[in-house]
């Protein structure tokens, strides 16, 4: 039949590597004209291919059975459909898929890029009069936890902080991911966000310039690495260095900042940390935002009691 | 009683920024010498804050140099613990540990030794 001879080819195709040695026993080389029956079927070099390349037909998974029993594979008792689950969950569990690990990261960085997301209406800019900071840096219009109760302006600066920060926080969990999948994941996320940086800067702020737009984005990649190393430190030294952290970049080390602030942020940094280490790596594509649900204004209440190398301390209210 | 409770905050505000870790690295920026401008000042609160009667004033520089102490003594480091599959990820195991030993190298670099690294880390092989 066209189909037995097609997947047994296609299952030919499929690397051995991977798998099982059940494959490799029912199995033949594959001839050019049952390629041209199986074309549907990639040539499957990549766990990712793999996956395209499973022929899912019922004659198929029988096929695959007798396949199986004959190559005297003993590890399941449900028969030919569990082998093929048994290669979905190998593949849905795999973080290394690109498709899988684009669509997250995009998904992610999105929701990181919206926590401080700001807008520079068009009638402003039409007219010119878009309110600048001392420094010239244009102010949009916010709202939110980050610029009403942390009193940071709706600029683009605060922005890619706060996004960066949340990032930061993710970044810290894909480390834990193993080498390939940490790299795919880290460096699709990065790209998403300076994908979305410049979309900012040509769409709230006007930016038509790419030789401008590129210069900004070669600082926030500086202000993006060095901020890694910094909060890095800070993760590793203590609370103290990582609110310095935290005051230097997010706050730009200003002189009025609000120390109570920094260390409601330390101690919400700490916390997502927490929640975004009990996440398996195989649950992360649907459970790393979910790290972030708890906000950082709500850790004030941490940060009130009072500490013990504070005298007077039952002074302070809770 | 009001002028004796702002003494103690203004107090341990600064027994709190003498404990502050100094920074090698960014000897011209560091926390503990901004906040401590505040001292001369007449407030320690930050600027931005609103006019507050003096008695939610006492309350509000207590806070910050209680803020100050949390941080100091590692208060939100040990209340929410991260465990070794963040600090020793499986990616690189002396990922943090190679960050400490080289941001504790870096001040110590001859100018060298530091044009020597740049030239070095141009070339990746992985």
């Amino acid at each position: 039949m066209a189909c037995r001879t097609s997947c047994k080819s296609g299952l030919g195709l499929l690397p051995r590597a991977a798998s099982s040695s059940s494959l490799s026993s029912g199995t033949r080389v594959a001839s050019p004209s049952s390629l041209l029956r199986s074309r549907r079927i990639a040539v499957a070099t990549t766990p990712q291919q793999q996956i395209r390349g499973i022929h899912a037909t019922l004659q198929c998974r029988q096929q695959q059975q007798t396949d199986k029993s004959s190559g005297g594979e003993s590890s399941s008792s449900g028969g030919g459909l569990s082998w093929l689950t048994q290669r979905f969950k190998e593949a849905a569990g795999s973080t290394a898929q690109p498709y899988l690990v684009y669509r997250t990261t995009e998904r992610l960085v999105k929701a990181c890029a919206s926590k401080a997301d700001y807008k520079i209406s068009s009638e402003e800019r039409k007219a010119g009069t878009v309110k600048q900071t001392a420094d010239g840096e244009e102010i949009g219009t916010g709202g939110g936890m980050w610029h009403d109760d942390f009193h940071l302006l709706p600029t683009f600066s605060t922005w890619a902080h706060v996004t960066m920060l949340h990032m930061y926080l993710l970044v810290v969990r894909l480390r834990a991911l193993d080498k390939d999948a940490h790299h795919t994941w880290q460096s699709q996320l990065v790209d998403h966000f300076f994908h979305q940086a410049e979309d900012k800067m040509d769409v709230e702020h006007d930016m038509g310039s790419r030789t401008m737009r590129q210069r900004y984005l070669r600082d926030l990649f500086v202000q993006w690495r060095g901020l890694m190393l910094a909060y890095d430190e800070g993760l590793a030294r203590g609370d103290a260095v990582l609110a310095s952290a935290v005051w230097r970049n997010l706050f730009k080390a200003r002189d009025d900042v609000d120390v109570r602030v920094l260390a409601a942020i330390v101690s919400w940094m700490r916390l997502s940390l927490m929640r975004l280490d009990q996440i398996k790596d195989e649950d992360l594509p649907l459970l790393a935002e979910g790290a972030f649900k708890w906000p950082a204004k709500s850790e004030l209440l941490l940060v009130d009691l009072p500490a013990r190398g504070l005298e007077g301390a039952e002074t302070v209210k809770r | 009683m009001s002028g004796a409770t702002r003494n103690v905050a203004f107090k341990q505000f600064q027994r709190a920024l003498e404990r502050w870790p100094k920074d090698p690295l960014r000897p011209d920026c560091q926390l503990q010498d901004v906040l401590a401008k505040r001292l001369e000042k007449d407030s320690i609160l930050p600027s931005k804050s609103a006019i507050l009667s003096s008695a939610s004033r006492e309350e509000a520089e207590l806070k910050q140099a209680n803020a100050l102490f949390s941080l100091l003594e590692n208060r939100y480091k040990t209340k929410y613990r991260i465990t070794d599959h963040l600090l020793k990820p499986k990616s690189n195991p002396t990922y943090y540990t190679d960050i400490i030993r080289e941001l504790e190298e870096a001040p110590t670099r001859s100018w060298l030794t530091r044009v020597a690294k740049k030239l070095g880390g141009i070339v990746r092989f992985t």
